[in-house]
């Protein structure tokens, strides 16, 4: 027979026993606890330590970008201003305001000023893609008909059509409520206009320039389409890069600044659309498509309400006679 | 008859921008390399101007301090003052703007249009 204290020894052994695993699992997971929090710490550490180098590296391209710019301002500037007087003497002497010229003279002065011309647009046009790369052009956004920014630019490019004997037409496969987009007016006229004038300037005499708009479900398209020399199959993409021309003498001989295409490019970027350059299909000439992301709005049927069906656009006929939600063709022949 | 004082520390610009005007338009000139010399010039009784053209960078004294100069002087506050710059950057066009001149005109002008574009920005028929 066990008497009662060897039962209460038992008993306290036991539980000192279990006292004692208990501790130990305790501690086992403190020590856990602890490394968990020690790793946390770390961990917490290192994206503190990145983001303060992530913070210096953006101060630092602030910096730079503002160096940059007014780097580019500064030269801008600089070189605007002898440009100034060469181009103002220039244009008096060519314009004969001051007596004629003797006709070679007058040869040298008309060379002397399409060159002025030549730089100074090439000045702008580094300007301006720098502001748009570097973020310093915000887009001002409104909603916008492609088919109205397509008349204005063929419109304005009428006097340089006829001078190349092109003829200018533009057609809208897309319904009358679905040509509406954001965009910045300003900045798209510039692409529409852009592709046009190289459009024109290679194609052949007696032929025409189409400019063709069509709507899908979420996006618009506008292509250019002209008939000239086309654009070797090697060169279509890099057309968009600077002062990339297709022939070395293109620049000289057509006027151009090599950035017409680049700023195109950035353009299109800026508006989350696209542009590329595609052979005509069985036949010469290139194909310059623009795409942009189109949303729907309900107020877009109210913005065409009453736009007449019929207009006379500098001495071209432009027809738009799709009904609202109706399939439409628009054409304008300049 | 106009009469339009030129303010440009570039002598070649204000020969240039006067010749313009003389030979398309047929106006007067009056000439002034800085900002002191063009208030001063603004504000003879004898030929008073009809308008100015000012640059904005020049050393000393900026166009846009001259502005606010003339602006103080009731005598000559009223004449409208256009501002020449080659600085074509937006940011530039808006605060020009907000200075309360008659109108901001680009370096380099076309010389055959300098006087069409100051008519136009000053409403001038003639």
């Amino acid at each position: 027979m066990t008497s009662s204290p060897t039962i209460f020894f038992g008993l306290l052994i036991v539980t000192l026993c279990l006292v004692g695993v208990l501790a130990l699992r305790l501690a086992s997971r403190g020590r856990k606890q602890q490394r968990a929090i020690e790793e946390l710490s770390s961990a917490l550490k290192h994206s503190r330590d990145y983001a303060e180098q992530q913070k210096t590296k953006l101060a630092v391209r602030s910096d730079l970008d503002t160096l940059k710019d007014e780097f580019i301002s500064t030269v801008s500037h600089e070189l605007r201003t002898p440009l100034t007087s060469i181009r103002g003497a220039l244009g008096i002497l060519s314009a004969g305001l001051l007596g004629n010229v003797d006709p070679k003279a007058q040869n040298l002065l008309r060379i002397a000023s399409s060159n002025t011309e030549r730089l100074i647009r090439l000045i702008n046009d580094i300007l301006d893609l720098e502001r748009m790369e570097s973020g310093l052009a915000p887009l001002n956004l409104r909603r916008c008909s492609i088919f109205d920014l397509a008349r204005e630019a063929v419109d304005s490019m009428t006097g340089m059509a006829e001078a190349a004997e092109v003829r200018l037409a533009l057609t809208s496969h897309a319904s009358r409520d679905a040509i509406y987009f954001d965009a910045d007016s300003d900045r798209i006229l510039q692409v529409l206009t852009n592709l046009l004038s190289n459009a024109i300037k290679f194609s052949p005499p007696d032929s025409v320039v189409s400019v063709e708009i069509d709507a899908h479900a979420d996006s618009l398209l506008l292509k250019v389409m002209d008939h000239g020399r086309g654009i070797p199959a090697d060169k279509l993409e890099s057309i968009f890069d600077r002062f990339q021309q297709v022939e070395a003498a293109d620049a000289s001989k057509r006027g151009g600044t090599g950035l017409g295409l680049a700023i195109c490019r950035s353009i299109m970027q800026q508006h989350g659309g696209a542009i590329w350059a595609e052979r005509n299909q069985g036949g010469p000439g290139t194909t310059l498509w623009v795409q942009f992301t189109r949303s729907v709005r309900t107020s877009d049927n109210v913005a065409q309400t009453g736009a007449p069906s019929i207009e006379r656009v500098g001495g071209a006929t432009a027809v738009l006679d799709g009904e609202p939600g109706s399939r439409g063709v628009g054409r304008l022949i300049a | 008859m106009r009469l339009i004082l030129i303010i440009d520390d570039e002598a070649d610009i204000r020969e240039v921008a006067a010749l313009s005007l003389e030979a398309t338009a047929g106006w007067e000139t009056i000439t002034a390399s800085s900002g002191p010399d063009g208030i001063r010039a603004a504000a003879d009784p004898k030929r008073r101007p009809h308008a100015i053209l000012m640059d904005v960078m020049m050393p000393g004294m900026d166009g846009p301090t001259a502005f606010r100069l003339l602006q103080q002087n009731p005598e000559i506050s009223g004449i409208p003052v256009l501002l020449l710059t080659a600085k074509v950057q937006g940011v530039d066009q808006r605060r020009f703007a907000g200075l309360g001149v008659a109108g901001v005109l680009f370096k380099p002008f076309d010389p055959l249009t300098l006087a069409a574009q100051i008519s136009q920005a000053l409403g001038w028929k003639d």
